[in-house]
């Protein structure tokens, strides 16, 4: 047989190590503009001048940044570093296509510059970690799309019968990603800058945090483990110490992980069922996590003198540790008592970077570590310094997570403390409870200082390194191997039509035609197959077993009658809220616990109402919420009672600057940004039509009528508001402005269901 | 009947939670079966060798002598 033949002419090849050298390139880069920005947003909780009165500075446009930054440029370039470089090396194969391995490096880097400007102009989704605007996301799924192909397509014509369980951990992670972006991005456009989410609060809260946690899951910590699996064994010389057990721990890992989402949603307006079954799942998840941190840090069996010197070494051993550190808090936090003590505070805060810093960080500047020499051919520039950016590394994490976590407790005890001689709650005011922890922010700050100074010898070394080559062409190393294409292009079922014709097309377009006559037939070839059909089902049941339920039982939002839709002018407000990034500091759900219910009460209901106690958020309030805006910490007090609190001319002043004037102090320890663009920046009137047109897509009871009058419904709205502002004394023309739309949403925000109390029981 | 009506209608809340575990311990159960008695150790310690050797294939994927027969290998995955 001809084929047979021909596939035993050894064929050369190479790695391609050049792609991995521009994400290495890119992870250090980004890694220290993400940790600036994060270093930044530390230091206005602080020192809120620093906010500096600029609307693309402020904290809540400043922190999704931070956020967007270290997940999706820090750490996403170092797991597509770490990929190409181990995915080739286990397959024994290049990458399928230099040119989509390319067209995937700079399709990234573009997203993160666009992420970069976008979301400092306000333009967002207001979803954690999914901030950016649709057609954004389509950009990223169209880079997703083809960084997939070129994977599974270079794990087709591997060389290396078995995929080692990296790999598996690296597809498990692109189709997770896949689904949980599309997911949570599912929206109606109104324009370039404006989208709405196609669900609306209990069900967008759902699908958020069921994204949210995933790509904790699936972008910081499965691939991370993929690169555990490789790296790890490189750096200590010695194979994985069980690799039953990683498999054990792969399986269990993306069938538990999927799960969990709910426990960022207990006592809120999520059904108990649901939250109850993110917290099961939550807490048995510690097992397969702490299974794989024994699984890695024995790896070192036998070599544990090698860490002593090896500063390589001491990175990954410390984020391991820290991979079980964190993975054992995870389920902590998630057992309903504790989170309801926890959550909305510092201790989530220190909960994250304990994984980010600890385990997500330090695996990734130990993987570059050991890349530097092997990829520039060339001794680090400074080797002492790595030794000095793992402790300075190390010192300012400890200073981070522990200043956080006194941060955390102190304040969540404070918001639920009772005075016992008053029976009222000990510290009403909520500044109060800000102030008593300021020292711990500047802990924080300086614990993130010195991390991010660590990164910077990281980067002026990698910089060096490169620098200080001495061969400006790398030399290859050059590998023998049986020609695989060539079986493949002999398998084909029929010739190449190409070929026949004599098109004229790139050699791609006849690999690619080779690739689809491809008979699937033996074992080897299903594998990545069936594995992804494997995973696809593990990730996907529980779809079937969380999301229907969520969805579909009609008990899980039961509706309130005088829950209305916002008007335009109020709608319009909402978006300002969403753009400003305010639910970066509050939350706006009210949990059914008594210090909650009496610090965010009914501002305007007689506290011996029958009702006065019942202010928690019930599901049915939310229903026109598209996005929901619940929130996931209180740097400031909850708003979701906020309606009526205040006078507008308050919130007017109060939004000009939170701590007052010289004339008039307002709140005077207040943290919060000033916001005097609000008074000059228009409101867009015009796109209103468009946006209740949207609305009514989304089934929110709008008439054809509103839609059409949407535009003098909201100018005669902000009239009256804009007029009761002057007569307060408040000097100038506002009724056009951003900031009256505003006053109006947050002077709605939870009243609507009063009239329902009021009619019924009063 | 449409699913919303179905899944309303199962008795209890708590009945998504259990069924969750069921699946959960079934694939648990399975992945441990699996490894520990349909795999052979041989081909996980080979597996596990597969990052220290960049350069070799454990297990080269060549073309066997009759391309529809796969038998020559055998006992993994
Ligand atoms: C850096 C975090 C932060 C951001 C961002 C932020 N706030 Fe605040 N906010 C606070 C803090 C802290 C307080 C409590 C002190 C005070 O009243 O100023 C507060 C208080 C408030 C209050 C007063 C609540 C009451 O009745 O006592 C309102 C209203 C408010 N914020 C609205 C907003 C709006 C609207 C935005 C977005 C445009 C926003 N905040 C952005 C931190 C923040």
């Amino acid at each position: 047989m001809e084929h047979v033949a021909e596939s035993q002419r050894l064929e050369k090849f190479v790695y391609d190590d050049d792609i991995t050298r521009k994400f290495v390139f890119a992870t250090v880069l980004w890694g220290i503009v993400g940790m600036l920005v994060g270093l930044i947003v530390a230091f206005q909780l602080v020192l809120p001048w620093l906010n500096l009165e600029i609307e693309w500075l402020t904290f809540g446009r400043l922190r999704p940044l931070h956020t967007n930054a270290v997940i999706f440029a820090f750490a996403c370039n170092a797991v597509f570093a770490g990929m190409y470089y181990s995915s080739q090396r286990l397959l024994k194969t290049r990458m399928f296509s230099d040119m989509m391995s390319r067209i995937h490096f700079w399709g990234w880097q573009l997203i993160i510059v666009i992420a970069a400007i976008t979301l400092p102009l306000g333009i967002t989704q207001s979803k954690e970690y999914a901030e950016l605007e649709w057609w954004v996301d389509l950009l990223i799924t169209a880079v997703w799309v083809i960084f997939s192909i070129n994977f599974f397509l270079t794990i087709r014509i591997r060389r290396e019968r078995h995929l080692y369980v990296a790999i598996w951990f690296y597809i498990a992670s692109l189709i997770a990603v896949a689904m949980l972006h599309l997911f949570n991005n599912l929206v109606i456009p109104v324009s370039l800058t404006k989208s709405y989410p196609i669900y609306s609060g209990v069900q967008d809260a759902f699908m958020q945090w069921w994204y949210g946690h995933n790509a904790v899951a699936f972008v910081l910590t499965t691939p991370f483990l993929g690169m555990m699996y490789y790296f790890m064994p490189k750096a200590a010389e010695r194979p994985v110490y069980s690799y039953r057990l990683s498999i054990l721990h792969f399986w269990t890992l993306i069938f538990l992980y999927i799960w969990a989402g709910p426990h960022h949603l207990h006592y809120t307006a999520l059904p108990g069922w649901a939250s109850t079954l993110g917290m099961v799942f939550s807490i048995m998840l510690w097992m397969p996590s702490w299974g794989g941190m024994i699984n890695g840090l024995l790896t070192l069996r036998g070599a544990w003198h090698k860490v002593a010197r090896d500063p390589v070494l001491k990175f990954m051993v410390v984020a391991i540790t820290f991979y079980g550190m964190s993975t054992f808090e995870g389920p902590l936090l998630s057992i309903k008592s504790v989170n309801a003590l926890g959550h909305y505070t510092d201790w989530i805060i220190g909960h994250v970077h304990n994984g980010t810093l600890g385990w997500n960080g330090f695996l990734a500047f130990g993987m570059v570590y050991w890349l530097m020499p092997r990829l520039f051919q060339n001794t680090i520039w400074k080797p002492q310094w790595v030794e000095l950016h793992f402790w300075i590394g190390t010192i300012g994490i400890l200073l981070y997570i522990v200043s956080m976590y006194v941060a955390g407790i102190t304040q969540g005890l404070m918001w639920r403390a009772f005075d016992p001689k008053t029976g009222l709650l000990a510290y009403p005011d909520f500044v109060d409870t800000v102030m008593n922890i300021r020292y711990f922010y500047w802990g924080r700050a300086l614990g993130g200082t010195l991390y991010l100074t660590g990164a910077i010898l990281c980067g002026i070394n990698l910089y060096m390194t490169w620098a200080t080559r001495t061969k400006k062409e790398y030399d290859e190393e050059i590998q023998e191997a049986p020609a695989l294409q060539n079986i493949h292009f002999g398998e084909m079922k029929t010739p190449s039509r190409l070929r026949e014709r004599g098109a004229h097309v790139a050699d791609i377009a006849y690999k690619i035609e080779a690739l689809i006559q491809l008979y699937w037939h033996r074992k080897w070839e299903r594998l990545p197959l069936t594995l992804t059909v494997m995973v696809v089902i593990a990730v996907g049941s529980a779809s079937l077993f969380e999301i229907i339920p969520t969805f579909a039982i009609k008990s899980n939002v039961p509706k309130i009658a005088s829950v209305k839709p916002y008007t335009p002018l109020e709608l319009a407000g909402r978006d300002i809220y969403v753009s400003e990034g305010c639910y970066n500091c509050h939350s706006q759900m009210v949990r059914p616990m008594r210090a909650e219910t009496e610090r965010y009460n009914f501002p305007t209901v007689d506290p011996n109402a029958s009702f006065a106690s019942q202010s928690y958020s019930k599901p049915g309030e939310f229903i026109y919420d598209h996005p929901f805006q619940w929130g996931s910490r209180r740097i400031g007090p909850d708003l979701h009672r906020e309606g009526g609190r205040r006078t507008d001319d308050w919130h007017y002043k109060h939004m000009m600057n939170p701590r007052g004037t010289q004339g008039e102090v307002l709140v005077e320890n207040s943290i919060m940004p000033p916001y005097p663009w609000l008074a000059h920046k228009p409101t867009d009137f015009s796109i209103l039509p468009k946006k209740i047109w949207a609305m009514r897509l989304l089934g929110v009871p709008y008439t054809l009528e509103q839609e059409k009058t949407s535009i003098q419904h909201a100018k005669a709205q902000a009239k009256e508001i804009a007029d009761r502002i002057r007569m307060k004394g408040i000097p100038g023309k506002h009724e056009d402005k951003q900031i009256i739309a505003l006053i109006a949403y947050l002077q709605r925000l939870g009243t609507d269901i009063l009239k329902e109390y009021q009619n019924n029981r009063m | 009947m449409r699913i919303s009506e179905i899944v309303s209608n199962a008795s209890r809340s708590t009945l998504w939670v259990e069924m969750a575990l069921v699946l959960f311990f079934t694939v648990f159960v399975g992945v441990i079966f699996y490894l520990w008695f349909l795999i052979k150790p041989e081909a996980l310690e080979r597996a596990a060798q597969m990052p220290l050797d960049d350069l070799h294939p454990q297990e080269p994927l060549t073309l066997p002598k009759d391309p529809h027969a796969d038998h020559a290998h055998k006992g993994e995955r």
